[in-house]
């Protein structure tokens, strides 16, 4: 098989499991996210459900990822649909607990007091006031956290739990080449893995260069650089 | 105080490794595949399937056979593994040892190239050093760890042949030391056998190299973000202008970075145990991970569940020292 048109051919499986599985997860963990911080200071039984949430996260969390991740994909069976539910999964209570921790200290300045001396409804508070105000950290992650879940991926295919041989994808296309190494034949395995190293590497600094322009005092550093 | 910090956790470690046991047990339980009929073969008579499904409690209803674990466990019986015929806590006490020793030596090397590492970086604004130290730290976290170990096995096994085949923790034809703390370097010294101690050892080069290399990088971003915020504290400038030697006043800065640099560490050890596994496979180390990932594979529950408790009990113990590492290290919790 050609390792040069497969490698290229890759990020389409690659790229769209660790896109959608980190926007789902971004998704479900900033929303229960915000309603965990925002409601969390408030009467008995919100309380209760939002302890309730942070104590399953960190049951979550305690667990080895990546065996919870295989395990996860066994349960749903193998299929690229299994490992994006796997990795949206796994990610879910990062962004739970960046969002709570983002909403807690949102809720108590002064234009949510006022937004909710107007009458506005909570829905309205979160949605206009303090969702948009607690995301930016999110958004770095996001980046980050997209060539993360492209590494956790490719580890699941080495092992044989994510997507299955025929499909290129870089870390079943290491796996293949893996007991060739040896007696050295080393492109089949070499190429997929650079591929893989570009491409986080691209996330990382993208991730970075997010982190520095959503910083007001850093962005102005850069710009006054620029200019 | 140890004690009774200890027991101040409690209430809340034993809510927490059930809510562990519970996820895990239903989770495990819902992976398609009869154990029964993998133990037996596709030629085994209904009978038989029938009856070793009795004896292994797979009739009974979920909840009831999640009691039975949960009691089996309270006295120390993991039940056994299918795939090793051996009961799981023998199996993992064999293995354990063995994914401790890689992820040990690999972190102590990663502190080794991360630490002065990030030092360097938070001190220099630029230069050669300052500009390796930042592509490092992005690089290493690029990198899928068993590529770079299969990398390192073509350069070091196939091109140069300086060190021995992937393949286990010793040599065949050695006979490994009197089993002591688990780990064979450690073993093969204490026990004065140096044959056993070169093979170990060269088994253990390259994995603890490619742990080493990959993990260096969130240790050196960690250094170098909490020293140079030390390095921009007030009590920095202050000891700057009482005319204190740049080495002292460093050294002060990197003393307030510690605790962090403590918690990346324990954090990574935590997911190693876990996260060790592709590594393990690539040098067929034999480790817990492999174990369990073994164990997901072919439905065989009882590993699984087993490395997962061991695993969580093992990151309680390591947060637990490092909360008496802080102690130590930052003046402020000692009231």
């Amino acid at each position: 098989m050609d390792i040069f048109s497969r490698v290229v051919f890759a990020p389409r499986v690659d790229l769209a499991i660790a896109i959608i599985g980190t926007f789902l997860s971004a998704m479900v963990g900033g929303i229960i996210g915000a309603l965990v911080g925002y409601y969390e200071g408030q009467r008995a039984w919100r309380r209760a459900v939002s302890t309730l949430i942070m104590r399953s996260a960190d049951v979550l969390q305690a667990f080895p990822v990546f065996v919870f991740a295989i395990a996860l994909v066994a349960v749903f069976g193998q299929s690229v649909k299994s490992i994006i539910l796997a990795i949206a999964f796994v990610n879910t209570p990062i962004y739970l607990r960046l969002m709570r921790i983002q909403v807690l200290s949102i809720s108590k300045l002064r234009y949510v007091e006022a937004a909710y001396v107007a009458g506005a409804s909570d829905v309205a508070i979160l949605r206009r006031h303090v969702i948009p105000n607690a995301a930016a950290p999110l958004l770095a992650q996001l980046s980050v956290n997209i060539g993360w879940s492209v590494l956790l991926t490719a580890g699941l295919s080495f092992v044989g739990a994510g997507v299955v041989a025929p499909t290129p994808e870089w870390g079943s296309m290491i796996a293949m080449g893996f007991q060739n190494v040896v007696t050295g034949q080393w492109w089949p395995s070499v190429f997929p893995g650079i591929a893989l190293c570009i491409t986080v590497l691209g996330f990382a600094l993208v991730g970075a260069s997010v982190e520095v322009l959503a910083d007001p005092v850093r962005r102005r550093v850069l710009s006054g650089s620029l200019s | 105080m140890l004690l009774r910090y200890i027991a101040r956790r409690i209430p809340y470690v034993i809510p927490q490794l059930f809510g562990i046991i519970l996820v895990s047990f239903f989770m495990v339980k819902l992976i398609p595949g009869d154990p029964a009929v993998m133990m037996l073969g596709p030629m085994a008579s209904q009978q038989s399937l029938t009856a070793l499904r009795e004896k292994m409690g797979l009739s009974k209803p979920l909840w009831q056979q999640f009691f039975y674990y949960i009691r089996d466990v309270v006295h120390g019986d993991f039940g056994t593994s299918w795939q090793t015929t051996r009961p799981v806590m023998e199996d993992l006490f064999q293995r354990f040892p063995a994914t401790l020793e890689l992820v040990t030596f690999g972190l102590l090397l990663a502190l080794a190239i991360g630490f002065p590492l990030g030092v360097a970086a938070a001190r220099l604004r630029s230069g050669p050093v300052r500009k390796f130290a930042d592509y490092y730290g992005l690089l290493a976290g690029a990198m899928p760890d068993f590529w770079l170990a299969l990398v390192l096995i073509y350069i070091f096994y196939t091109q140069l042949g300086w060190i021995a085949a992937p393949l286990g923790r010793i040599d065949m034809a050695v006979v490994p030391p009197k089993t002591v703390t688990g780990s064979l370097v450690i073993d093969s010294v204490l026990a004065g056998d140096f044959e056993a101690l070169f093979s170990s050892f060269g088994h253990l080069v390259l994995p603890v190299l490619t742990l080493g290399i990959i993990n260096a990088g969130p240790i050196l971003k960690m250094t170098q973000t909490m020293v140079s915020r030390a390095l921009a504290s007030e009590f920095v400038h202050y000891a700057e202008m009482c005319g204190l030697p740049r080495r002292v006043v460093l050294r002060q800065a990197v003393r307030a970075a510690l605790p962090a640099i403590v918690t990346i560490v324990s954090v990574l050890y935590g997911f190693l145990i876990g996260g060790a596994v592709l590594v393990e496979i690539v040098f067929s180390w034999g480790g817990a991970g492999q174990y369990a990932v073994q164990g997901v594979l072919n439905a065989d529950v009882n590993p699984v569940l087993g490395f997962v408790v061991f695993s969580a009990v093992l990151s309680l113990i390591i947060y637990l020292l490092v909360d008496l590492i802080y102690f130590a290290l930052d003046p402020r919790t000692r009231g």
